[in-house]
């Protein structure tokens, strides 16, 4: 009985196989052209980047990046002012949310009863997924009234003499764009160490604690050493994630094209200087300089994601995570 | 030999519970603000002219966002439509055709490096691409743009996905003489629809908050677009702009629009949430 | 059928009445047991009947999970350790656990050792290393590894794991062992010399174990409690269990009739 419904079955497979075979010729083509697109979009952003920014490239050089005029008036374009916001506001991001979503992944993986943990688990995967204008918006009607009545006067009256703290107080600026940036990145962060957590086998911790360790000792001296280059790669991943970040920072850096010492003061990013100027940039030369920034946000950021995923492929065969 | 206190190693362990429940909590208070804030602002804008009505002039008191979202939806629904597939296929040749070779491992780094380019790059992409030559911004250009985003997350999930599933399945249907095609499609896929189809729902509310790529291609329209061809708005770029508009009836819309976005996105995500994984509370003993 | 075991003067676990829920699921219906000290107590029983959960009853590990909750009484030297306000940390310093998968942490021979005896003790330097050289000796280890005592601990064969593991538990000074199939992933060899080590352990420690099987239970333990379905069954000296067992279903799964 048994072997005869395989055998019928073999029937038809084989029937199939045949009948199939320039089906299967379709399906591998099919794949291989999808395969294609994907390297034709590669090979296409940095060619085309490339050739549109070609013009800025011949006219400016490399002192592109180390200028920091940027006029569309006098035709005189230098990178430096969107790169060094860009950094500013990803270093304060990461200084701020690095810590606080890897103290709350320990919180939601280790300490917290489960009904406690799936609960802020969904909460955090739902934040992950609002989008970045959502965020900003609530940046410029929210946060940034918040920093200019509270914030920059507390931290003035605090620290003022510090050159990072002066300015005039309108709630804009470099730091809010961090704090925005670290409100964004931290619910994907902690999501990405939780998963990094969860991969410890369970057998490891029961051993921790069957020999008496604290919730504490055990993330302390097991989990964190035993996680720590994952969780590295995850903070890397985040950096990433706000180093390419355009809208939400444009609502609420100021968009002026100055370095300034001071968090209070306005500033760009690459992504905002793009977000703000491309669509209505008139000249061709500005619009090649401002396609020449993007690729070098293409250059940083890819730079980083790659090396952040290269790194947690590495780590996954060596540290037995896996 | 000295104990150590016991007192001491459990006020440890309780200041550090504080922290990092405190930090938890902080997360979650920035949520709560979030929707509060949402609700609070958003909710009075959401009248019957916000959906039916066309954008009107600055300063104007009845404007809607019809056209933005009849636009977001077209964008979203058509490069869902010709990126997952896609994405699908170029995933099933990283973890099926191409399975545990280098030219899968090749594919897979390429995916990688377009998941962590920005969208922005990728807007600027298809602006010189489609809107150079063109001469115009234009829906197809919005709809390429989010494709492009679409297909290398989907592959990479895809891949992921058939990878872990199990070997022995797949070798029992392949001695069974059945065809790749056979196995791909009534075997490999199916047995992974569940996960698969969350990921897609997830990719799907991803791009659905996309703005700097869609305000390099699709840019906006006052009007709704006639063809595709023409500029095309979406809720998205419709909130940058006119959040950042001076006019407070702009402002408000902006809100509605976005607290409308947040809805559709959370809604997508719980769906996703579960339809994918089961959800175990722990693990039996071995 | 629920029999309380061997009543002996010198009782040094006494379990009453024990059940033990997952969530909602019952698991363990009415365990008890008395068992004395420096002797071996195995539990046996087909998969599933509840050995793994009893033997997590006696350094409280299910309390980790907070769905999981045991109801009774569980005796250790006269104290009642399912007590809410008994000290889990004091616990589990003097009761030791031995996985089935070896678990050895992510870091080098030596301190894995030391982890535990740090977590309670404050020693100097050379103590600790007095300390880990006996715990080594102990499981008769020290040979092998005391060249790479800073080699990783990952490096060393399943079976020099386990007994690393052993030694990380008897480092601490512990008073009961709980094993829970400790030969199951090893060689057949190096488990027949890991069973010879518990044998030696008897005389420092008692001990509580789920052997691997039958013949294990045969040769390493005193006594014996058959579990079936939750329910402690039959317990019975060892020797015993094997020549004449007095009950129907654990005769019928020692010959290997289903129960
Ligand atoms: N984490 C868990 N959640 C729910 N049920 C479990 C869990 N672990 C074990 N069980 C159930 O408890 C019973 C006893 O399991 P276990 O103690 O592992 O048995 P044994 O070790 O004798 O094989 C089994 O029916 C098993 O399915
Ligand atoms: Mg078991």
């Amino acid at each position: 009985m048994r072997y005869k419904t395989v055998h019928t079955m073999n029937n038809l497979l084989t029937a199939h196989f045949r009948h199939l075979s320039t089906s299967e010729k379709i399906l591998r083509i099919l794949c291989i052209a999808s395969v294609f697109i994907i390297f034709f979009v590669i090979c296409g952003i940095i060619s085309s980047l490339l050739y549109y920014s070609a013009p800025a490239l011949k006219q400016f050089g490399l002192s592109f990046l180390f200028s920091r005029s940027w006029n569309p008036g006098t035709i005189q374009f230098g990178a430096l002012t969107s790169i060094y916001g860009t950094m500013a506001t990803t270093l304060i991001a990461s200084i701020i949310a690095l810590p606080i979503s890897i103290m709350a992944a320990l919180y939601i993986s280790e300490f917290s009863h489960p009904v406690i943990s799936r609960f802020f688990g969904t909460v955090i995967e739902i934040l992950s997924a609002i989008p970045s204008v959502i965020y900003g918006l609530w940046g410029l009607f929210v946060l940034v009234p918040v920093m200019s009545s509270l914030v920059q006067p507390l931290l003035q009256a605090l620290c003022g003499s510090l050159p990072f703290f002066k300015g005039a107080l309108n709630g804009l600026g470099i730091l809010t764009a961090g704090i925005i940036l670290a409100i964004m990145i931290i619910p994907f962060t902690i999501n990405a160490t939780r998963q990094i957590l969860d991969k410890v086998p369970s057998e490891i911790k029961d051993a921790s604690y069957s020999l008496g360790a604290t919730q504490w000792e055990t993330i302390h001296a097991l989990l964190l050493r035993f996680c720590s280059p994952g969780i590295l790669g995850t903070c890397l991943l985040g950096v990433s994630k706000a180093l390419g970040e355009a809208v939400a920072v444009a609502f609420v850096i100021g968009n002026k094209h100055i370095i300034s010492l001071s968090l209070f003061s306005s500033g760009n990013t690459i992504g905002s200087t793009l977000v703000n100027e491309f669509v209505e940039a008139p000249d061709k030369l500005h619009r090649s300089a401002l396609i020449e920034l993007g690729l070098v946000l293409f250059i940083i950021t890819v730079g980083v994601h790659t090396i952040a995923r290269l790194w947690l492929r590495k780590i996954n065969v060596v540290s037995g995570v896996e | 030999m000295k104990a150590k206190s016991l007192y001491q190693r459990r006020l440890v362990n309780f200041i550090m519970l504080s922290i990092t429940a405190g930090c938890a909590l902080f997360s979650f208070l920035v949520l709560v603000m979030l929707i509060i804030a949402l609700c609070k602002n958003g909710y009075p804008a959401l009248t019957k002219t916000f959906f039916t009505a066309l954008p009107a002039p600055p300063g104007v008191d009845e404007g809607g966002v019809s056209n933005a979202l009849q636009g977001s939806i077209k964008m979203i629904l058509f490069s869902a439509l010709i990126g997952v597939p896609t994405g699908i296929l170029a995933g099933l040749y990283i973890g099926e055709l191409a399975r545990n070779t280098r030219k899968a491992d090749f594919v897979l780094n390429a995916c990688g490096i377009l998941s962590g380019t920005p969208t922005i790059v990728t807007g600027l992409f298809v602006y010189t691409l489609i809107v150079i030559p063109s001469g115009h911004f234009s829906g197809f250009a919005g709809i390429t743009a989010l494709t492009l985003i679409i297909i290398p997350v989907t592959a990479r999930i895809t891949a992921e996905i058939l990878v872990q599933s199990s070997t022995a399945m797949r070798e029992a249907a392949f001695a069974l003489g059945a065809s790749q095609w056979n196995v791909t499609f009534f075997v490999l896929l199916r047995a992974v629809r569940s996960g698969l189809a969350s990921a897609i729902l997830l990719t799907i509310a991803r791009i659905s908050g996309e703005t700097a790529p869609l305000l390099f291609t699709a840019l906006n329209n006052n009007y709704e677009a006639d063809s595709l061809s023409q500029p095309t708005a979406s809720i998205t770029v419709t909130i940058f702009q006119y959040a950042l508009s001076p006019f407070a009836e702009r402002n408000d819309i902006a809100w509605g629009a976005a607290l409308l976005l947040t809805l559709f996105i959370l809604a997508v995500t719980l769906i996703a949430r579960y339809t994918g994984k089961p959800q175990y509370l722990s693990r039996p003993l071995r | 059928m629920n029999t309380k075991a061997f009543d002996t003067n010198n009782t040094y676990i006494e379990v009453q009445n024990v059940d033990f829920f997952y969530g909602k699921k019952q698991v363990l219906f009415n365990n008890c047991l008395t068992h004395r000290k420096n002797s071996i107590l195995a539990l046996i029983g087909p998969a599933g009947a509840g050995k793994s959960t009893h033997l997590r009853l006696y350094n409280r590990l299910f309390d980790l999970h907070k769905d999981r909750h045991a109801q009774g009484a569980v005796y250790i030297d006269g104290i009642n350790i399912l007590d809410q306000k008994y000290d889990l940390i004091k616990l589990r310093k003097n009761v030791g656990m031995i996985f089935r998968q070896p678990t050895p942490f992510p870091m080098s021979i030596f301190e894995n050792i030391a982890y535990g005896i740090r977590l309670h003790y404050k020693l100097t330097k050379s103590t600790l290393a007095e300390r880990v050289r006996v715990a080594l000796e102990t499981v008769l280890l020290w040979n092998e590894v005391k060249d790479r005592l800073n080699g990783h601990a990952y490096k060393l064969t399943p079976a020099q794991q386990q007994l690393l593991c052993i030694a990380r538990s008897i480092a601490i000074d512990p008073e009961l062992i709980l094993m829970d199939e400790p030969t199951a992933e090893i060689d057949a060899i190096s488990a027949g010399k890991l069973e010879d080590l518990i044998g030696t352990l008897k005389k420092k420690y008692t001990i509580i174990i789920v052997p691997q099987n039958l013949q294990q239970a045969a040769r390493v333990s005193d006594f014996s409690i058959f579990f079936n379905d939750g329910r402690i069954v039959e317990a019975v000296p060892t020797n015993q269990l094997f020549t004449n067992p007095t009950n129907k279903q654990t005769e019928d799964y020692i010959t290997g009739r289903s129960v």
